[in-house]
Protein backbone atom coordinates (compact mmCIF):
# COMPACT_ATOMS: atom_id res chain seq x y z
CA UNK A 1 0.00 0.00 0.00
CA UNK A 2 1.63 3.72 -0.78
CA UNK A 3 1.32 6.51 0.70
CA UNK A 4 -1.72 8.10 -1.08
CA UNK A 5 -3.43 4.83 -0.65
CA UNK A 6 -2.89 5.08 2.95
CA UNK A 7 -4.28 8.36 2.81
CA UNK A 8 -6.98 7.33 0.80
CA UNK A 9 -7.83 4.56 3.15
CA UNK A 10 -7.41 6.75 5.97
CA UNK A 11 -9.48 9.76 4.89
CA UNK A 12 -12.30 7.15 4.66
CA UNK A 13 -12.97 6.45 8.11
CA UNK A 14 -12.31 10.58 8.70
CA UNK A 15 -15.37 10.91 6.76
CA UNK A 16 -17.35 8.55 9.02
CA UNK A 17 -16.30 10.29 12.43
CA UNK A 18 -19.16 11.81 13.85
CA UNK A 19 -18.39 15.07 15.52
CA UNK A 20 -19.54 14.96 19.16
CA UNK A 21 -23.09 16.46 20.07
CA UNK A 22 -23.34 20.53 19.94
CA UNK A 23 -25.95 22.82 20.59
CA UNK A 24 -25.47 26.27 20.31
CA UNK A 25 -28.84 27.61 20.32
CA UNK A 26 -27.97 29.26 23.56
CA UNK A 27 -25.01 30.84 22.17
CA UNK A 28 -26.87 32.04 19.05
CA UNK A 29 -29.46 33.39 20.77
CA UNK A 30 -26.98 35.43 23.61
CA UNK A 31 -25.05 36.25 20.64
CA UNK A 32 -28.03 37.85 18.42
CA UNK A 33 -29.09 39.55 21.73
CA UNK A 34 -25.86 41.27 22.24
CA UNK A 35 -25.69 42.51 19.01
CA UNK A 36 -29.26 43.54 19.15
CA UNK A 37 -29.08 47.09 20.39
CA UNK A 38 -26.64 48.57 17.33
CA UNK A 39 -27.71 46.12 15.12
CA UNK A 40 -31.61 45.71 13.80
CA UNK A 41 -33.19 42.70 12.95
CA UNK A 42 -31.96 41.02 9.10
CA UNK A 43 -35.24 42.14 7.60
CA UNK A 44 -34.65 46.04 8.25
CA UNK A 45 -30.98 45.68 8.22
CA UNK A 46 -30.49 46.18 4.52
CA UNK A 47 -28.68 49.31 3.93
CA UNK A 48 -31.03 52.19 2.91
CA UNK A 49 -31.28 52.85 -0.68
CA UNK A 50 -29.03 55.93 -1.97
CA UNK A 51 -30.55 58.85 -2.16
CA UNK A 52 -30.61 59.84 -5.85
CA UNK A 53 -32.59 63.91 -5.74
CA UNK A 54 -29.81 65.58 -4.73
CA UNK A 55 -28.14 64.08 -7.48
CA UNK A 56 -30.37 64.20 -10.58
CA UNK A 57 -30.89 68.00 -9.24
CA UNK A 58 -27.24 68.67 -9.72
CA UNK A 59 -26.93 66.81 -13.08
CA UNK A 60 -29.90 68.79 -14.61
CA UNK A 61 -28.02 71.78 -13.56
CA UNK A 62 -24.89 70.80 -14.99
CA UNK A 63 -27.07 69.89 -18.39
CA UNK A 64 -28.53 72.94 -18.47
CA UNK A 65 -24.98 74.82 -17.87
CA UNK A 66 -23.75 72.65 -20.56
CA UNK A 67 -25.99 73.43 -23.10
CA UNK A 68 -25.59 76.96 -22.31
CA UNK A 69 -22.22 76.96 -23.04
CA UNK A 70 -22.47 75.08 -26.39
CA UNK A 71 -25.19 77.48 -27.90
CA UNK A 72 -22.60 80.91 -27.25
CA UNK A 73 -19.40 78.89 -28.18
CA UNK A 74 -20.06 77.27 -31.71
CA UNK A 75 -21.27 80.44 -33.68
CA UNK A 76 -17.45 81.37 -32.03
CA UNK A 77 -16.21 78.27 -32.97
CA UNK A 78 -17.59 78.48 -36.34
CA UNK A 79 -15.89 81.81 -37.13
CA UNK A 80 -12.52 80.23 -35.66
CA UNK A 81 -12.61 77.48 -37.92
CA UNK A 82 -11.78 79.59 -41.05
CA UNK A 83 -9.25 82.24 -39.89
CA UNK A 84 -8.85 83.39 -43.74
CA UNK A 85 -12.66 83.26 -45.06
CA UNK A 86 -12.91 87.10 -44.44
CA UNK A 87 -9.62 87.93 -46.82
CA UNK A 88 -10.53 85.61 -49.31
CA UNK A 89 -14.09 86.91 -49.31
CA UNK A 90 -12.20 90.24 -50.18
CA UNK A 91 -10.27 88.73 -52.78
CA UNK A 92 -13.22 87.39 -54.64
CA UNK A 93 -14.84 90.68 -54.93
CA UNK A 94 -11.94 92.62 -55.94
CA UNK A 95 -11.58 89.74 -58.71
CA UNK A 96 -15.06 90.08 -59.90
CA UNK B 1 -37.59 24.63 -2.01
CA UNK B 2 -37.62 25.16 1.31
CA UNK B 3 -40.28 23.28 3.30
CA UNK B 4 -43.38 25.15 5.21
CA UNK B 5 -41.22 25.24 8.28
CA UNK B 6 -38.13 26.56 7.33
CA UNK B 7 -40.19 29.46 5.19
CA UNK B 8 -42.13 30.63 8.18
CA UNK B 9 -39.33 30.25 10.57
CA UNK B 10 -36.94 32.46 8.34
CA UNK B 11 -40.07 34.95 7.85
CA UNK B 12 -40.14 35.25 11.21
CA UNK B 13 -36.63 35.58 11.77
CA UNK B 14 -36.86 38.54 9.27
CA UNK B 15 -39.52 40.17 11.47
CA UNK B 16 -36.34 40.20 14.07
CA UNK B 17 -37.76 37.23 16.21
CA UNK B 18 -35.14 34.94 17.76
CA UNK B 19 -37.57 32.15 18.94
CA UNK B 20 -37.87 31.70 14.84
CA UNK B 21 -34.43 31.40 14.53
CA UNK B 22 -33.56 29.40 17.19
CA UNK B 23 -35.43 26.53 15.99
CA UNK B 24 -33.81 26.84 12.52
CA UNK B 25 -30.81 26.06 14.20
CA UNK B 26 -32.07 23.34 16.73
CA UNK B 27 -33.28 21.80 13.26
CA UNK B 28 -30.01 21.95 11.50
CA UNK B 29 -26.84 22.57 14.21
CA UNK B 30 -26.25 18.79 13.99
CA UNK B 31 -25.75 19.21 9.83
CA UNK B 32 -23.29 21.89 10.17
CA UNK B 33 -21.87 20.62 12.95
CA UNK B 34 -20.57 17.96 10.95
CA UNK B 35 -19.38 19.90 8.27
CA UNK B 36 -17.43 22.31 10.50
CA UNK B 37 -16.27 18.99 12.08
CA UNK B 38 -14.17 17.92 9.32
CA UNK B 39 -12.39 21.38 8.61
CA UNK B 40 -11.44 22.06 12.46
CA UNK B 41 -11.76 18.32 14.22
CA UNK B 42 -11.49 20.08 17.86
CA UNK B 43 -14.26 20.28 20.07
CA UNK B 44 -14.40 23.80 20.86
CA UNK B 45 -13.73 25.31 18.07
CA UNK B 46 -16.01 23.53 16.11
CA UNK B 47 -18.34 24.84 18.69
CA UNK B 48 -16.84 28.13 17.82
CA UNK B 49 -17.25 27.65 14.13
CA UNK B 50 -20.82 26.17 14.38
CA UNK B 51 -22.33 29.67 16.57
CA UNK B 52 -20.43 31.29 13.55
CA UNK B 53 -22.73 30.11 10.91
CA UNK B 54 -25.64 30.88 12.28
CA UNK B 55 -24.71 34.29 13.46
CA UNK B 56 -23.74 35.24 10.11
CA UNK B 57 -26.63 33.06 8.57
CA UNK B 58 -28.86 35.69 10.40
CA UNK B 59 -27.48 38.87 8.64
CA UNK B 60 -27.68 37.01 5.98
CA UNK B 61 -31.17 36.28 5.61
CA UNK B 62 -32.62 38.93 3.36
CA UNK B 63 -30.31 37.34 0.69
CA UNK B 64 -32.07 34.12 1.12
CA UNK B 65 -34.22 33.95 -1.85
CA UNK B 66 -36.01 30.33 -1.20
CA UNK B 67 -34.95 28.79 -4.55
CA UNK B 68 -33.42 26.35 -2.84
CA UNK B 69 -33.63 23.99 0.35
CA UNK B 70 -32.40 26.37 3.40
CA UNK B 71 -29.92 23.74 4.27
CA UNK B 72 -28.25 23.94 1.01
CA UNK B 73 -27.53 27.76 1.72
CA UNK B 74 -26.56 27.15 5.52
CA UNK B 75 -23.83 24.79 3.76
CA UNK B 76 -22.81 27.00 1.43
CA UNK B 77 -22.17 29.34 4.52
CA UNK B 78 -20.73 26.63 6.40
CA UNK B 79 -18.28 25.90 3.90
CA UNK B 80 -17.26 29.98 3.29
CA UNK B 81 -16.39 30.10 7.09
CA UNK B 82 -14.66 27.12 7.37
CA UNK B 83 -12.50 28.28 4.26
CA UNK B 84 -11.81 31.67 6.50
CA UNK B 85 -10.59 29.22 9.36
CA UNK B 86 -8.73 26.93 7.35
CA UNK B 87 -6.56 30.72 5.99
CA UNK B 88 -6.66 32.19 9.52
CA UNK B 89 -4.93 28.31 10.32
CA UNK B 90 -2.82 28.43 7.40
CA UNK B 91 -1.06 31.91 8.74
CA UNK B 92 -0.34 30.49 12.37
CA UNK B 93 0.76 27.14 11.24
CA UNK B 94 3.79 28.85 9.73
CA UNK B 95 5.20 29.12 12.97
CA UNK B 96 4.61 25.35 13.74
CA UNK B 97 7.76 23.74 15.16
CA UNK B 98 10.29 21.14 13.90
CA UNK B 99 8.86 19.08 16.38
CA UNK B 100 5.07 18.97 15.76
CA UNK B 101 6.46 17.95 12.28
CA UNK B 102 8.26 15.09 13.79
CA UNK B 103 5.66 13.68 15.99
CA UNK B 104 3.04 13.83 12.64
CA UNK B 105 5.60 11.98 11.04
CA UNK B 106 5.54 9.36 14.12
CA UNK B 107 2.15 9.25 13.51
CA UNK B 108 2.08 8.39 10.08
CA UNK B 109 4.33 5.66 11.08
CA UNK B 110 2.61 4.09 13.48
CA UNK B 111 -0.69 3.96 12.24
CA UNK B 112 -1.92 2.62 15.60
CA UNK B 113 -5.95 3.15 15.35
CA UNK B 114 -8.65 4.92 13.86
CA UNK B 115 -8.11 7.82 16.35
CA UNK B 116 -4.91 8.44 15.04
CA UNK B 117 -5.04 7.07 11.62
CA UNK B 118 -7.50 10.62 11.16
CA UNK B 119 -5.72 12.60 13.13
CA UNK B 120 -3.15 12.08 10.77
CA UNK B 121 -5.34 12.72 7.88
CA UNK B 122 -5.69 16.46 9.06
CA UNK B 123 -2.61 16.58 9.85
CA UNK B 124 -0.89 16.02 7.16
CA UNK B 125 -4.03 18.49 5.19
CA UNK B 126 -2.41 20.93 7.33
CA UNK B 127 0.36 21.26 5.66
CA UNK B 128 -1.42 22.37 2.21
CA UNK B 129 -2.49 25.71 1.37
CA UNK B 130 -5.99 26.04 2.50
CA UNK B 131 -7.84 26.36 -1.05
CA UNK B 132 -5.56 22.80 -1.22
CA UNK B 133 -6.91 22.04 2.11
CA UNK B 134 -10.91 23.03 1.22
CA UNK B 135 -11.00 21.04 -1.71
CA UNK B 136 -9.55 17.78 -0.41
CA UNK B 137 -11.77 17.79 2.44
CA UNK B 138 -14.84 18.41 0.52
CA UNK B 139 -13.96 15.55 -1.80
CA UNK B 140 -12.57 12.69 0.46
CA UNK B 141 -13.64 13.73 3.99
CA UNK B 142 -17.33 15.21 3.07
CA UNK B 143 -17.46 12.90 0.13
CA UNK B 144 -19.03 15.87 -2.04
CA UNK B 145 -19.34 15.27 -6.17
CA UNK B 146 -17.24 17.32 -8.13
CA UNK B 147 -21.05 18.96 -8.84
CA UNK B 148 -21.72 19.50 -4.84
CA UNK B 149 -18.22 20.66 -4.20
CA UNK B 150 -18.59 23.54 -7.01
CA UNK B 151 -21.94 24.56 -5.40
CA UNK B 152 -20.59 24.63 -2.01
CA UNK B 153 -17.35 26.53 -2.71
CA UNK B 154 -18.94 28.68 -5.55
CA UNK B 155 -16.60 27.72 -7.71
CA UNK B 156 -16.82 26.04 -11.42
CA UNK B 157 -17.15 22.47 -12.15
CA UNK B 158 -13.85 22.73 -13.81
CA UNK B 159 -12.15 24.88 -11.30
CA UNK B 160 -12.87 22.67 -9.09
CA UNK B 161 -11.67 19.33 -11.05
CA UNK B 162 -8.40 21.86 -11.77
CA UNK B 163 -7.87 22.44 -8.05
CA UNK B 164 -8.66 18.84 -6.94
CA UNK B 165 -6.11 17.84 -9.79
CA UNK B 166 -3.46 20.37 -8.45
CA UNK B 167 -3.92 19.51 -4.71
CA UNK B 168 -3.92 15.95 -4.92
CA UNK B 169 -0.30 16.61 -6.75
CA UNK B 170 0.59 18.41 -3.27
CA UNK B 171 -0.50 16.61 -1.06
CA UNK B 172 1.28 12.82 -2.73
CA UNK B 173 4.79 15.17 -2.72
CA UNK B 174 4.03 16.39 1.42
CA UNK B 175 2.88 12.24 1.53
CA UNK B 176 6.31 11.23 0.75
CA UNK B 177 7.88 13.85 2.34
CA UNK B 178 6.84 12.65 5.45
CA UNK B 179 7.38 9.43 4.77
CA UNK B 180 11.39 10.34 4.87
CA UNK B 181 11.05 12.35 7.93
CA UNK B 182 9.54 9.19 9.43
CA UNK B 183 11.98 7.36 8.20
CA UNK B 184 14.63 9.78 9.41
CA UNK B 185 13.26 9.95 12.48
CA UNK B 186 13.39 6.21 13.17
CA UNK B 187 16.64 6.34 12.59
CA UNK B 188 17.56 8.65 14.81
CA UNK B 189 16.52 9.56 18.29
CA UNK B 190 12.87 8.96 19.00
CA UNK B 191 10.92 12.44 19.51
CA UNK B 192 8.24 12.58 22.33
CA UNK B 193 5.39 12.24 20.46
CA UNK B 194 6.57 8.74 18.91
CA UNK B 195 7.32 7.69 22.92
CA UNK B 196 3.92 8.91 23.83
CA UNK B 197 2.62 6.82 21.31
CA UNK B 198 4.51 3.53 21.75
CA UNK B 199 3.29 3.89 26.04
CA UNK B 200 -0.22 3.58 24.42
CA UNK B 201 0.77 0.61 22.23
CA UNK B 202 2.32 -1.32 25.52
CA UNK B 203 -0.85 -0.55 27.86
Amino acid sequence: MNCWERFEAAARQASRESPPPIDVRGAVRRGLADAQPSVRPPGRSRPAPPRLAPWAAMSSVSAAAAALVATVALPIWNGLTDPLAGLVDVLTMVMQ
Amino acid sequence: MPDSSDRYDVEQSLRGDHDAFERIVGRYQADVAGRMWRFCRDHGVCEGLVQEVFVEAYYSLPSYRGQAPLLHWLRRIATRVGYRWLREQYRHRREQNEAEVVRAAAHQESQVDTVERVDWVHTMLARLKPRDRLVLTLLYLEECSVEEAADRTGWSISMVKVQAHRARKRLKRVLQENETKAAAANGTKRSAGDFLISERLSQ
